[in-house]
């Protein structure tokens, strides 16, 4: 008997069908393998330049989307751990944004000044006024910080 | 976060050898993963539970729980007879090596490796984390609950009725840290993907041959659509690695009858519909593939599901009847009967769940899967192609029953619009250490046409029921011929009187 003629009567066919689709995984696998190591050392590289606010802050994509950073951080640092705030959109605030909503940019705060707690009441007398009118707030609004484009951080007082 | 984890694997151990033992300590670190797992869905099981009775988490509460689980495992051992663990000899049973598995090995080490380099310093850009689980693992720990509607949002779009698991997994991780660290939070999804992968080839290794099993869990490792989320603080993973493990429990139960496995299973099964809503579907989906391919002895098998499904089902009660209890909504937008007044939506929505199943990133392993069930049945293999098929039917149709029904959904598969990736995702790694238990089945089959073997499992029926039948037909031939001889020479009565006699 010939040596292919052994082998093809040791491999049937189905233990070739095996062969081919374990042979196919490999392939695809070792190819996939090099894509994901060059993503992950794009993405580690990435992740290092960006500094510690950065990456609290998590931001991934086009930063104009997430809130005025320096005003927010503004805010984190200034209203106290147990304390309240309140989040007022104004109508023009990124008027025709549309991937990133006040809802979303509401949501964003509320986990990223946690355990400071939003609310709506307006007892709350720290405010993140994102291109409101005073009139809404209530009273006296001492602004702290505020970015160019709108977004307002203070104190109503009074 | 290293400590955590070896606490969580402490926690594992215990119950693992509770409910199984081991006679050797490199027995034990062959199932460490699955030990792993199981630590993670005990801690979420019992943590749930104190959350509903209002029990504040903390480290204290944490470390109690911790210990108990742990003691419950020793104690259920010492019933049960297990022995103490010993040191195998060296040389006995050593991992052969092998030129084939090493490639692979090294592969799926620089993936790790890779991996860890990316998670460490990734920040929390997720946005279902930051929108539900990790503010929920902030007010857990500060505040030691899950958080009021004043605290983490009270509309819908808040997912108040998703299940704790994730969060209390994060929580535990804050004070593992000292603190809220939500770039360092990413390492704790890297230590479940290397548990995972460590529960499937310890759980695999003795039934399928290395060079059948290693692609794939490089294939699986490396798809696009699961190492572009591997590490992100969600719980689609964790869901999929919970229920991908317990399925392989199953099935394996279904083939060995160890009753651990059927035990092991039920916890993870409990954990998983403790992590995500989904979890409940891929569960059932998992029985229902169970329950078919245990048809040929479903006199033992059957109840056997019936009472673990319950089981399981149980662990997650405690959560159901607080959401119920206070009036949270859990439910499609339009209703549960939604999906009657929107027809027009079935046959997209299992066109979408298809083309994702075949979509390219998941580098052909759909494809792979069908390919595999094929050959097994070509082997002569039924159960294994039966459960995997099974399961992928079911898993197919819920996913585009949950798509159809959720009018929010729209027919999409960008992630913002539509979930079809993740849920897919689920399916896939499910998938993934069933595969090359086909691929094996339909090895051993196929050694029918060439090298002697054993006979596979219907060939062997159809050779029964020919040879009762081969026995049947010479039996009546036996019987005719035998018939024809006892005529032939059987003496014809007289009808001359004997002599002597009167007529």
């Amino acid at each position: 008997m010939t040596a292919g003629a052994a082998t093809r009567s040791a491999l049937g066919p189905v233990r070739l069908g095996v062969v081919l689709t374990v042979v196919a995984a490999a392939v695809l696998a070792f190819t996939g393998l090099v894509d994901a190591l060059g993503d992950f050392d794009a993405r580690a590289d990435h992740n290092a330049s960006l500094s510690d606010l950065d990456r609290r802050y998590g931001v991934q994509g086009s930063p104009d989307l997430w809130p005025p950073r320096e005003v927010i951080e503004d805010a984190l640092a200034t209203i106290p751990e147990n304390a309240t705030y309140r989040v007022v959109f104004g109508p023009e605030w990124r008027a025709g944004e549309t991937r990133w909503t006040n809802e979303l940019t509401a949501g964003f705060l509320r986990y990223f000044m946690f355990p400071r707690i939003q609310t709506s009441s307006t007892s709350a007398q720290w405010v993140l006024c994102f291109a409101c009118a005073d009139s809404a707030l209530g009273g006296r609004f001492r602004v702290l910080s505020e970015s160019d484009d709108g977004l307002r951080f203070g104190r109503v007082e009074g | 976060m290293a400590v955590l984890n070896v606490v969580i694997l402490g926690v594992g151990a215990s119950l693992l050898w509770g409910i199984r033992g081991w006679r050797w300590w490199t027995e034990f670190f062959r199932l460490a993963g699955v030990a792993y797992l199981l630590g993670v869905v005990s801690l979420t099981i019992v943590l749930t539970l104190e959350i509903v009775l209002g029990i504040p988490f903390g480290p204290v509460s944490f470390l109690a729980t911790a210990a108990a689980s742990a003691g419950c495992g020793v104690v259920l051992g010492v019933v049960r007879g297990r022995s103490r663990p010993a040191t195998r000899p060296l040389g006995r049973h050593l991992v052969a090596p092998s030129l084939v598995a090493a490639p692979f090995i090294v592969a799926v080490l620089l993936y790790f490796g890779a991996l860890f380099r990316s998670t460490r310093l990734l920040p929390l850009f997720e946005t279902d984390a930051w929108w539900l689980w990790t503010i929920r693992a902030k007010a857990l720990f500060f505040f030691g609950d899950l958080g009021g509607s004043d605290l983490v949002g009270g509309d819908e779009s808040s997912r108040p009725s998703y299940p704790p698991g994730l969060s209390l997994l994060h929580a535990e991780a804050f004070e593992a840290m000292g603190g809220i660290d939500t770039v360092t939070l990413h390492l704790e999804h890297w230590f479940l993907a290397v548990g995972f992968v460590a529960a499937v080839v310890g759980l695999l290794m003795r039934r399928v041959r290395t060079a059948i099993l290693l692609p794939f869990v490089l294939l699986a490792l490396v798809m696009p659509g699961f190492a572009d989320r591997v590490n992100w603080a969600m719980g689609d993973c964790l869901l999929a690695y919970l229920a991908s493990v317990g399925g392989l429990l199953v099935y394996l139960w279904l083939e060995d009858r160890a009753r651990w496995r059927l035990e092991a299973a039920t916890l993870l099964f409990g954990g998983a519909m403790l992590i995500k809503r989904e979890g409940a579907i891929v569960v059932a989906c998992l029985v229902a593939a169970a329950l078919v391919a245990s048809w040929g002895k479903r006199g033992w098998a059957w109840p056997r599901l019936a009472g673990a499904a319950a089981v399981a089902v149980a662990f997650a009660a405690p959560w159901r009847i607080s959401l119920a209890a206070t009036g949270v909504r859990d439910a499609p937008t339009d209703g549960y009967l939604a999906f009657l007044d929107h027809a027009d939506r079935a046959w997209p929505s299992l066109e979408l769940v298809l083309s994702t199943f075949v979509d390219p990133m998941w580098l052909g392993f759909g494809v792979l899967t069908l390919v595999a069930g094929a050959l097994a049945f070509a082997g002569g293999s039924t159960r294994p192609p039966v459960f995997v098929l099974t399961f992928l039917a079911a898993s197919v149709a819920t996913s585009a029953f949950v798509i159809w029904s959720e009018t929010a959904f729209e027919i999409s598969k960008r992630p913002i619009l539509n979930p079809v990736i993740r849920m897919m995702l689920v399916t896939m790694l499910v998938l993934a250490p069933l595969v090359p238990l086909l691929l094996e089945a339909a090895w051993r089959g196929g050694a029918s046409e060439g090298a002697t073997s054993h006979v596979p499992d219907h060939r062997r029926a159809l050779a029964g029921a020919s040879r009762s039948a081969q026995r049947f037909l010479a039996l009546r031939r036996s019987i005719s011929y035998r018939t024809i001889r006892a005529r032939a020479t059987r003496p014809v009565p007289r009808l001359v009187p004997p002599k002597g006699r009167c007529a």
